[in-house]
């Protein structure tokens, strides 16, 4: 019984502690899965200009 | 005297291989940064050449210095005010003519510069010769040959641009950066421009005097081949983007896609996951936990919670594999520059911006990026346009409901159903677009010119990066979020505020009946569906977790239509993938709304506005759907 206790309680709470942070990250960071996020073009720069579409105005 | 720290900024056009030679410039010892405060953000990278530690700033690419969009603002911006001590103009060769508008302008700022000359070896193979002395001459500033792809020049580079920034620090710089023939121009130019007192006419004019200056500066300094060759790359655009093949042939590949996606690959390889959750991970973890004597509850909340919730989620991962397979592969061979171009012809017909179509191809992998890449629109109302109509492009995400919907409700047909949500998903965008720029965004078009990429053949390495990056980041989320979310609905699914109930009576079952009512006209007036669609705007993936808490599709994907029987039909199910395609995204779009538009009020109209847009949809899905089949 204690141990079944023991581990229900290690995993839900651990589980409510994962949905909150990950809730907050998604929020505040909404690439946080990303692995690239870090050098991500997207996310730091011109998106367009580094995904080949590159555009002008008229001169 | 010789300074042992200088800043070096990197300009230059768009696609002149300004990343690739700050990546050569910064190796695998690259330091990327974002500066916060400025909405089109600065790349900084440090490296240390002759004993001497360099700071380089990569700016946003830009055509121009003029003040129209973000990106020329920042960079224009960051040249006056934080005085580099050296810019370093990054020229593509093969396009020459058309990047040094850029440089004149950098000129004009008054600050040291030098040319960096790339794509030298592209510029050879159109037969293009360039004399690199004169046109240092002529501008009165370094040129360096460089290939930045290969490396070459690089470090001749960087040693010209140490130097260059030396002699400013010194102050040994010249009395100008220009040769006296530029200033002359300039000084002439001035002239020109001093009486004129219309802002546009202004512009419009010095535009004209530059270029004419350009291209008698490139009748002395390169020499063309007679006859310029008709590129492989022409020879296709000629099909890919004919004014009437162009959208066929793109519906196609999409379609293809989606076979790729289903039947040619996903489905057997995701079949080959489920079985090995059902038939292996579970029964071992329920094994386990009864061997420590474990609690009915305890192996409920693993087995029926974590792992039919995360495992839920996991076996899709060769569909989401495989629908990036083919947009990387897109996406690399430079197709979808193509599709921009296609579409933006198609977008301009009916009075949108074609610029507003790129966030949407961005879109069909995640919103997120899609909605930060709306930075370049110069035109405010169209950005706006473009962030709220975005979400509307079908994020992988989604695309777990849809194979779990379509395969149990579709069998045999999911290529068709998901190509028709993705289809729906790029109308809905265009009509809501078209409702907006024609009501409360009104607004003049702003002029857009594509410059399409030559095709290149992918490399496989970046293929399995890209593929390993998304996949990595469905297994991350599945491990965090989805974990997270299982857990708690598996509790609010098993327990009521008495303790432990029946899954009806369950606070789940009390919080989806609240909402059921309203969604009835959809056809799927359940609690389960409504529950399942809230705790969607989480995350699209825990819909999933929802459903296989629910109803245990752990057990196999044949029995998952069986077990929804009673909730949904063929007419239902797909009202149902309607909505989750259109409805409130997820929580992360929500977040980079608010961030990119600075608005709670337009946050909350997004996410409102969206909800009613798939209620909508949905409903009329539904409700004309039913005098046609019995339901």
């Amino acid at each position: 019984m204690w141990i079944s206790l023991l581990i229900g309680g290690i995993i839900v709470i651990f589980g409510i502690y994962m949905l909150v942070t990950s809730i907050k990250k998604e929020v505040t960071d909404g690439c946080y899965a990303c692995p690239s996020k870090n050098s991500c073009s997207r996310k730091s720069c011109n998106a367009v200009d580094l995904q080949d579409f590159t555009t002008k105005k008229e001169k | 005297m010789t300074f042992s720290h200088i800043t070096m900024a990197l300009a230059g056009n768009p696609n002149s291989g300004k990343t690739t030679l700050f990546n050569a410039l910064t190796g695998t010892r690259q330091y990327v940064g974002n500066w916060p405060g400025v909405t089109v953000e600065k790349k900084e990278g440090r490296i240390r050449h002759d004993e001497k530690d360099v700071t380089l700033v990569d700016l946003p690419g830009t055509y121009s210095l003029s003040p129209y969009s973000m990106e020329e603002i920042i960079a224009k911006n960051y040249v006056i005010d934080e005085k580099p001590d050296v810019v370093v103009n990054i020229v593509d060769a093969s396009n020459i003519e058309r990047n040094l508008f850029l440089t004149i302008q950098l000129l004009e700022l008054g600050r040291p510069t030098i040319i960096a000359l790339n794509m030298m070896d592209v510029a050879a193979s159109k037969g293009y010769e360039i004399d690199t002395d004169k046109l240092s001459n002529e501008l009165g500033i370094p040129v360096i040959p460089i290939v930045a792809s290969k490396g070459k020049g690089v470090k001749e580079l960087i040693s010209a641009a140490i130097i260059k920034a030396d002699q400013e620090k010194a102050g040994q710089k010249e009395e100008a950066h220009t040769s006296r023939t530029l200033s002359v121009f300039m000084q002439q130019m001035n002239k020109k421009l001093s009486g004129i007192q219309d802002m546009e006419a202004v512009d419009e004019l010095k535009t004209d005097l530059t270029y004419e200056y350009i291209e008698q500066l490139i009748k002395r300094v390169l020499k063309r081949p007679l006859d310029e060759k008709i590129t492989f790359s022409d020879k296709v655009d000629n099909i890919l983007t004919n004014k009437y093949l162009g959208i066929p042939i793109f519906a196609l590949i999409m379609f293809f896609t989606f076979y790729f996606t289903f039947d040619l690959v996903g489905n057997v390889l995701n079949g080959a996951i489920d079985s090995f959750i059902a038939n292996t991970v579970s029964p071992l973890a329920e094994s386990g936990l009864v061997s420590i004597g474990a609690q009915p509850w305890l192996i409920s909340l693993v087995v029926d919670g974590i792992i039919a919730g995360v495992g839920g989620v996991i076996i899709f991962i060769p569909n989401v594999a495989c629908l990036f397979f083919m947009i990387s592969l897109m996406e690399d061979t430079g197709y979808m520059a193509r599709v921009a171009f296609i579409m933006d012809r198609a977008m301009r017909g009916i009075g949108l911006s074609g610029k507003a179509f790129i966030p949407m191809v961005l879109g069909l992998g995640c919103t997120v990026p899609a909605i930060m890449s709306t930075r370049t629109l110069e035109n405010q109302k169209d950005r706006l346009t473009t962030i709220l109509i975005s979400p509307f492009v079908s994020c992988s995400a989604r695309l777990p409901v849809y194979t779990l919907f379509a395969a149990a409700f579709f069998a045999g047909n999911e290529k068709y159903v998901v190509f028709s949500l993705y289809l729906l998903g790029i109308l809905v965008a265009i009509l809501v677009g078209l409702i907006f720029k024609k009501t409360i965004f009104k607004a003049d078009e702003t002029p857009f010119i594509m410059e399409l990429p030559p095709y290149r053949f992918p490399s496989a390495k970046n293929l399995a990066l890209h593929i390993w990056d998304r996949v990595k980041g469905f297994l991350v989320r599945a491990g965090t979020l989805i974990f997270g979310a299982s857990v708690v609905l598996w509790f609010i699914l098993g327990f009521n505020f008495s303790g432990p109930s029946a899954i009806n009576e369950s606070i789940g079952a009390g919080i989806g009946k609240i909402i059921a009512p309203l969604l009835s006209p959809l056809g799927f007036g359940t609690w389960e569906a409504a529950l399942s669609l809230l705790t969607g705007v989480i995350a699209k993936e825990v819909v999933i977790s929802n459903m296989a808490i629910i109803y245990g599709i752990g057990e196999s994907a044949g029995d998952f239509a069986s077990s929804l029987a009673g909730t949904f039909n063929m007419l239902s199910a797909y009202s149902f993938m309607v909505f989750i395609l259109l409805y409130t995204p997820c929580i992360a779009v929500i977040g980079v709304v608010k961030r990119e538009t600075g608005s709670y009020k337009w946050t909350i109209f997004s996410a409102m506005y969206q909800l009613f847009v798939a209620w909508f949809v949905a409903m009329l899905i539904y409700q004309i759907g039913s005098l046609f089949f019995i339901v």
